[in-house]
């Protein structure tokens, strides 16, 4: 068997059905010994990025590990922005690109980089063997350490030479016991501890995020069981969303600088914290000076490297989230662990004070011009109940649909979260409905966004994928223009995007169905059509350019300063410090 | 995969205290010192809570004198640990949490692969931490292991994060920082090639005869000096060769074993 036709046998071995990818001259005998191969489905895309994001988009939904495939040089550089956000928001994706044979490394040959150089700082590993009897080794060691501990990008960069010879192909099972990460069980004591700071806490609240959805679906049962066990209030950042259902009365939306008032203040105020699969993030914890002072904090976490990076922490729970959880349950019911009454019955009458703030509330008039906060609440209105999967780019319309989309189960919310990467949206739409063909998956988009990777729509034909695409469209990088206004006192620098396509006619040359809808009265046929269409569409939704999305926590500011859209007047903007945290 | 060499942290929190309080405090109790710490390291082996806060330990460390490292005190900055006041936890950047930066040694035992250096290094440099001196050999051509030994400077709230993000390193097997688990013997060796004759040439080899350093290459108007020792020994003797010819060094970078039987 030769080097090449172990990466595809690897593929199979380890379940992977599907491969998003690009050929060219580095990578040419992986691709000739995936011909007349109907076992391992090739998607080919249309940019190297959108490999690695199809690959994400396949992994986020379906809790397998998404590949890609790709050839050398720029074909690996390419891959960057993609494996980056995969490191980023833990997605376990592996790479494979070619690389010009071994004797030509170092020569600047025709489309060689290096690429394990390049590379090194944005995967949680990446190989490079040199002779192909190591690469059974190496391949199912990539699988390995993609999916394990807490997964991440791996990257394999394959020497022509290399993919041409030929070696003996040893299966997954004879390198068993050589993990990198064995399943880490949480430590018996500080489980004891974690209950023992439950059991004296009179204003809790589990914060939790995207490592219970990594954890699989048994973690987030166990996280509802125990919040619904303790009756405590919950929050969840943004890659967590739907581990809790949105609709419960004990989920209080989605913390940080664009999360709800109640989730802010309660986060700010308790006194303690149980962080599950979270791992503080400037964009959650705002102020670290000034972050939720008076709590005590229990942190969940499957890398230790998160544990006191940012926020000190008083009891770590090193391990899979689904596993502690389990504990903390166990010992819960164990001790009959209850929240002291009263002072928990206090704490919900405050936070039910603050819920009362309604802080996603909008006034959507009842003709004309759209409210984007309204597009996105309608979308999810005639969307429930469905079998719908929601990707998005980034900016104001992801965190709209952060905030307005009501998640109920894990791996239903694809968004790029760390890196914060524009153009993520439509190639992750299509890693997910490659993988769920039956579903309706919907990019929510901006217009800006969605530019940046629009070549993807050809993918989406070719491959009969009917993603749709509904693009909240004000014309205006619409973060980059709230900050302006709110912090750079309206000096809308670059912003504005000119000479716009028509969406409409731009999905039709694509050979998918264009919509356009910029009054209100027709924004709920528009969707449905949009539902019920097969195949590709575009929905151009044009909204109010102005709009500015609230609440907001200003930059380096505590959560007690949140801003709220009702008074923009009074604007407590942001510190000089502050401004320097982005 | 190899186990990891000690339960770093759990020895990391109970030790720092005591390790803090001064090389030569160090030194004297180095025998009690390193028992306990041994101990310790051992009971709780593979605990992963880390309990106490790093200020409270800075905190501590500062308030505490010379020799009493005794294990009373360490037991009560473990004990302190739910006695802390998030008040006073103010952290964003490593530099801003207000704890005194520290120099500490850091073995890190790799597979001895393309690339794991870069790895390492480009860990430091990635993340801004800090490296005073790096040294790397082979150390088990068998198993094709090498140890790097890194001296680095950090509040400990960052060489705890140093320690863990070597830790994430695929191709490192194990991580420890010598400086928290006992005292150790650091040494490093450097070759001083000094130009002169005269009274110069006789000062230089007085000189060298008091720092032990040995003459391993010599001529007319020139002598290459050998001198192992501490940094501070090798500083030193530079600094005296300096004045009297020297022209060229040459330096190991600093390797390090922690003291007594092992972990």
């Amino acid at each position: 068997m030769n080097g090449a036709q172990m990466i595809i046998r690897a593929l199979r071995d380890h379940g992977v059905d599907h491969i998003f990818g690009y050929p060219g001259g580095a990578i040419l005998p992986v691709y000739d010994s995936l011909f007349g191969d109907n076992r391992v489905n090739h998607i080919l895309v249309r940019h190297e990025q959108a490999a690695v994001h199809a690959a994400e988009g396949y992994a986020r939904s379906t809790g397998k590990v998404g590949c890609a495939l790709v050839t050398s040089g720029p074909g690996a550089t390419n891959c960057v922005t993609g494996l980056t956000d995969a490191l980023m928001d833990s997605v376990p994706v592996i790479c494979f690109s070619g690389q010009v044979p071994t004797h030509l490394i170092g020569t600047d040959a025709f489309q060689e980089a290096d690429t394990s150089g390049i590379t090194r700082a944005c995967t949680k590993h990446n190989y490079l063997p040199t002779s192909v009897e190591d690469l059974p080794r190496i391949l199912h060691e990539a699988f390995h350490v993609a999916s394990s501990g807490r997964p991440g990008p791996v990257l394999v960069d394959l020497p022509k030479d290399v993919q041409q010879k030929k070696a003996l192909y040893h299966g997954p099972e004879h390198y068993r016991g050589q993990e990198r990460y064995p399943r880490r069980r949480p430590d018996p004591a500080a489980v004891e501890e974690a209950l023992d700071l439950l059991a004296t806490a009179k204003k809790p609240i589990v914060y939790f995020g995207g490592g219970v959805i990594n954890a699989g679906t048994t973690a987030s049962k166990r996280l509802q069981e125990l919040v619904r066990y303790l009756g405590v209030p919950t929050t969840s950042t943004l890659m967590g969303l739907g581990a809790y259902p949105a609709g419960d009365p004990l989920y209080l939306g989605m913390v940080g600088m664009h999360g709800s008032y109640e989730s802010n203040l309660a986060l700010h105020g308790c006194d303690l914290i149980l962080c599950v699969g979270a791992r503080f993030d400037d964009r959650v914890t705002g102020d670290l000076s000034a972050f939720s002072p008076n709590s005590r904090k229990i942190h969940i976490d499957i890398d230790p490297a998160n544990i006191n990076k940012t926020v000190h922490v008083d009891v770590a729970l090193i391990a899979d989230a689904g596993d502690a959880l389990t504990a903390l349950l166990d010992g819960v019911k164990k001790r009959r662990l209850k929240i002291a009454a009263k002072p928990l019955a206090n704490w919900w009458k405050q936070i039910n004070q603050w819920r009362e703030r309604k802080c996603f509330s909008y006034e959507q008039a009842k003709k004309g011009a759209i409210k984007p906060q309204h597009a996105i609440a309608r979308l999810d209105a005639l969307t429930r109940g469905k079998d719908v999967y929601f990707t998005s780019e980034v900016g104001q319309h992801q965190m709209w649909a952060a905030q307005l989309l009501s998640f109920d189960k894990p791996n239903r919310w694809m968004t790029s979260g760390g890196l914060g990467t524009m153009g993520y949206g439509l190639p992750a739409a299509i890693g997910v409905q490659v993988a769920h063909p039956e579903a309706l998956v919907i990019d929510v988009a901006g217009e800006a966004s969605i530019l940046m990777n629009i070549q993807e729509l050809s993918t989406a034909a070719q491959h009969h994928l009917g993603v749709k695409v509904f693009i909240v469209n004000n014309e205006w990088m619409g973060m980059v223009r709230q900050w302006q206004e709110l912090v750079y006192e309206g000096r809308y620098s670059q912003s504005y995007t000119a000479s716009l396509p028509d969406f409409v006619q731009l999905a039709e040359s694509f050979g998918a169905t264009g919509l356009r809808v910029d009054a209100v009265e027709d924004l709920d046929d528009t969707i449905t059509k949009m539902i019920e269409t097969p195949g590709t569409v575009i929905v151009d939704c044009r909204v109010i350019r102005e709009e500015n999305c609230y609440p907001m926590i200003p930059a380096g500011a505590a959560h007690n300063h949140v801003l709220l859209g009702d008074e923009k007047g009074k604007r407590r903007g942001s510190t000089d410090s502050g401004l320097s945290l982005v | 995969m190899a186990k990891k060499t000690i339960g770093k942290k759990a020895a990391r929190k109970k030790t720092t205290a005591k390790k803090a309080s001064g090389k030569s405090a160090n030194k004297s109790a180095n025998k009690s010192a390193n028992k306990s710490a041994n101990k310790s390291a051992n009971k709780s082996a593979n605990k992963r809570t880390r309990k106490t806060s790093t200020k409270n330990i800075a905190k501590k460390t500062a308030k505490k004198t010379g020799k009493n490292a005794s294990k009373k005190s360490t037991k009560k900055a473990v004990r302190r640990k739910s006695g802390t006041n998030s008040k006073d936890v103010v952290v964003y950047a490593a530099s801003k949490d207000g704890a005194a930066e520290q120099r500490h040694c850091i073995a890190v035992l790799v597979r001895n692969e393309a690339g794991v250096l870069a790895r390492v290094v480009g860990l430091f440099s990635g993340r801004g931490y800090n490296i005073e001196s790096l040294t790397v050999s082979e150390v088990h051509t068998g198993r094709k292991l090498s140890r790097i030994n890194i001296v680095t400077r950090g509040t400990p709230r960052t060489l705890e994060q140093i320690c863990a993000q070597l830790e994430r390193l695929v191709p490192v097997l194990s991580v420890a920082d010598l400086t928290l688990i006992g005292a150790s013997v650091e040494r490093e060796t450097a070759l001083l090639r000094v130009i002169g004759s005269g009274t110069h040439r006789l000062e230089s080899l007085r000189i060298a005869d008091m720092f032990r350093a040995r003459v391993v290459d010599s001529g007319h108007e020139h002598l290459i000096f050998e001198v192992t020792g501490d940094s501070g020994k090798v500083d030193a003797f530079i600094r005296l060769m300096e004045p009297i010819g020297l022209t060229e060094i040459s330096r190991t970078g600093i390797v390090a074993l922690n003291r007594g039987a092992g972990i």
